[in-house]
């Protein structure tokens, strides 16, 4: 009886016990959520910090080249250093600046590099080696575009610069194949919140062979090889034309790495340390050894005339397709009218 | 009798099993406890630690915006004897050129390479004075910046007003404010300040419509604008770091050639827009007038007593140059 009451008696202490355990426990859980919740936050207020330091870095080097560009301009208005001007012809450039004048060739390029897009450049480039001109300077704006036509034209460049010295600038985007043609030439000049590198290659195979059939289209194809319809979408793909396609990219890719290596005299090892598709800004990308030089198109203009060792240098704008040349080529200027603009990824930054 | 010792063995059973029972439960509950106490403290170790790291990050933030300060000081006293040697170099003229370039729409890479060719080449052409006549919602891929370091350069060596008739929002008015003055038209509007990021992911839309999309990539990140996916953590930061870099941008300019406190532009990063008037209460523009002002001010700061206006399309220039 005794033990009885005696168990009653544990049991019901060890009841209340128990729940008054069971409960702090509980309340300790609650505290671990909220401070789960407190973790996120600090781990995105660490986030932002992370980006606030990112974006005074960025500013700070966009300050630093409005002062460079001023103490120039001052240089430029007490007249201790020459302001290079620039002309639309040849004629205008002797007419202006004289017979003798080192012609600084400056081509425009906006947009995007395919096959079509990159004819008039090879043209140029090609006639700008063999022509007057003293240097060359090449403002391009692309988000890339397509591999062999990018390959073309690096070459297209390597052989120009062997000629003569090539500058790029950019104040706004050399991205993918605009990085793996800029970075053959001499020298990159960009602004500090330009968008750089975005090295690596892409290739999407859509399947819509449900879509169509959902949609009532049926598609017939008449063909010898098995393979011969590959890139159209209506079917998926075999696991040996994903082989060739991943294999495609690779070999691609390996070329992209090789051409920036060769173009920036860096080991391979170094650039693919920059290589896993990643936008810089400028500013970075002077610390990767990306790009040779922050500034305006100014400064690209002025390492030219450098480079070139151009005593009385002028400049002569050329459109796509347009070299300096003879006097009677200057008719053949090519407008670029006929460039047009494919749809493209959301890869601008709007402000 | 054996009834009730049976009935007193079975509750005897009962609350030795209860018990033990309740041990057993005590004894977890409290392992639990100590497994969640030794949890919290770990949380709470890393949460101090991202505090610490952002406290170290933000020390660093105030160290670098106060490097920008000074940068802009020095950058404003530049400017200021860059265009004191300006002005006296102009001569009072009773006739002068005063060429208006027109720029519209969204200021892209593709249309700043023209303006940015006449602005350069206008240096030294035939005209007394500039005004840009801007109607532009937006620039694209630092386009703003770019404009704005050019309409800095013409800057140097004539004066350059600035005109919108229809409104000058974001890019537009980021590169508008690096001329001289900012003229808006009564009926025109002000704003949409701040940065502006898009990603897009189709990835569910495509499923829902039955097209499956296979991604062959090298570069970790290369797919990230092919609207194939969403985005990682890395490319979140990354999304971050653009966005912030652009309100940065901005907020300095607006201090540097606004002399709007750093704290008050980015207030006004809101993406509002205003109308001309309120613009002008704002310590956005310098005054409310038409073309017709904007020339007359452009001929004001050129000394020049009889204007005559040109238009000049982009990428050109007056081009017989400056007779002195």
């Amino acid at each position: 009886m005794l033990s009885i009451v005696l168990l009653i008696g544990s049991a019901l202490a060890l009841g209340e016990y128990s729940d008054a355990l069971r409960e702090e426990r509980k309340k300790l859980e609650q505290h671990k959520h909220e401070l789960l919740q407190d973790l996120e936050r600090a781990k995105d207020e660490y986030m932002k910090s992370k980006s606030s330091k990112y974006a005074a870095l960025a500013i700070k080097s966009l300050k630093e080249k409005e002062i460079r560009q001023y103490n120039r301009i001052l240089r430029e208005l007490k007249g201790e250093k020459n302001v290079i001007r620039g002309f639309n012809s040849r004629s205008e450039i002797e007419e202006e600046i004289g017979e003798d004048a080192d012609i600084i060739a400056l081509l425009r390029w906006t947009g995007r590099i395919d096959s079509k897009t990159i004819s008039p450049f090879l043209k140029s480039f090609r006639e700008l080696a063999e022509d007057d001109s003293k240097a060359v300077v090449l403002w391009i704006d692309t988000g890339g575009g397509s591999a062999s036509a990018s390959r073309e034209l690096t070459e297209a460049l390597y052989n120009l610069r062997e000629k003569k010295p090539v500058v790029v600038f950019s104040g706004g985007r050399i991205l993918s194949g605009g990085y793996h043609v800029s970075s053959n030439a001499n020298k990159i000049v960009v602004d500090p919140l330009a968008e750089v590198a975005y090295i690596g290659v892409i290739s999407l195979h859509y399947n819509k062979e449900k879509y169509y059939e959902k949609k009532g289209i049926r598609m017939r194809f008449w063909k010898i090889g098995p393979h011969k319809d590959m890139f159209y979408d209506h079917r998926g793909l075999s696991d040996e034309e994903r082989k060739m396609r991943e294999e495609s990219v690779k070999r691609n890719y390996d070329s992209f790495v090789w051409y920036v290596a060769r173009g920036r005299g860096m080991e391979e090892e170094e650039v693919r340390k920059y290589s896993e598709a990643v936008k810089y800004l400028g500013f970075e990308a002077l610390d990767y050894g990306l790009v040779d030089k922050l500034g305006t198109l100014e400064d690209a203009i002025e390492l030219a005339v450098e480079l070139s060792e151009a005593k009385n240098p002028a400049i002569l704008y050329l459109k796509a397709g347009g070299s300096v040349g003879k006097k009677e080529k200057e008719e053949e200027l090519i407008e670029d009218e006929g460039i047009y603009y494919l749809p493209y990824p959301e890869i601008r930054r709007w402000r | 009798m054996r009834g009730a010792s049976l009935l007193a063995m079975t509750m005897l059973l009962c609350l030795i099993l209860y018990n033990s029972y309740e041990i057993v439960e005590v004894m977890d509950t409290k392992r639990d406890i100590s497994i969640i106490r030794e949890e919290i403290r770990g949380i709470d170790s890393e949460i101090s630690n991202y505090t610490r790291m952002k406290e170290d990050e933000m020390e660093e933030v105030k160290l670098l915006l106060s490097e920008i300060n000074e940068s802009i000081k020095e950058a404003k006293s530049l400017r200021e004897e860059i265009l004191s040697l300006r002005d006296g170099k102009i001569k009072e003229v009773e006739k002068g050129k005063i060429a208006i370039l027109r720029i519209d729409e969204d200021i892209t890479p593709e249309k700043v390479t023209e303006y940015i060719k006449s602005l350069r080449e206008m240096r030294f052409d035939n005209s007394k004075a500039v005004v840009l006549w801007i109607d532009s919602w937006g620039a694209s891929s630092n386009s703003d910046v770019f404009l704005g370091d050019y309409i800095m350069e013409l800057r140097a060596w004539k004066p350059v007003v600035v005109y919108s008739g229809g409104g000058i929002w974001g890019g537009g008015y980021n590169a508008a404010i690096y001329s001289d003055r900012v003229i808006v038209n009564e009926h025109a509007s002000v704003g949409w300040l701040g940065p502006l990021l898009r990603h897009i992911d189709y990835s569910e839309y495509w499923k829902k419509e039955g097209i499956e999309v296979t991604v062959f990539k090298a570069g970790k990140h290369k797919d990230m604008f092919w609207a194939t996916r969403p985005l990682d953590s890395e490319e979140e930061e990354m999304y971050y770091n653009w966005l912030m870099a652009d309100e940065l941008y901005i907020s300095t300019n607006l201090l540097d050639r606004r002399g709007i406190d750093l704290n008050r532009a980015r207030e006004l990063e809101s993406g509002e827009f205003w109308s001309s008037e309120e613009a002008l209460d704002l310590g956005l523009i310098d005054e409310l007038g038409g073309l017709n002002r904007a020339i007359e001010v452009a001929a004001e700061l050129a000394k020049v007593k009889e204007p005559e206006p040109i238009f000049i399309r982009p990428g050109e220039w007056i081009k017989e140059p400056e007779e002195d």
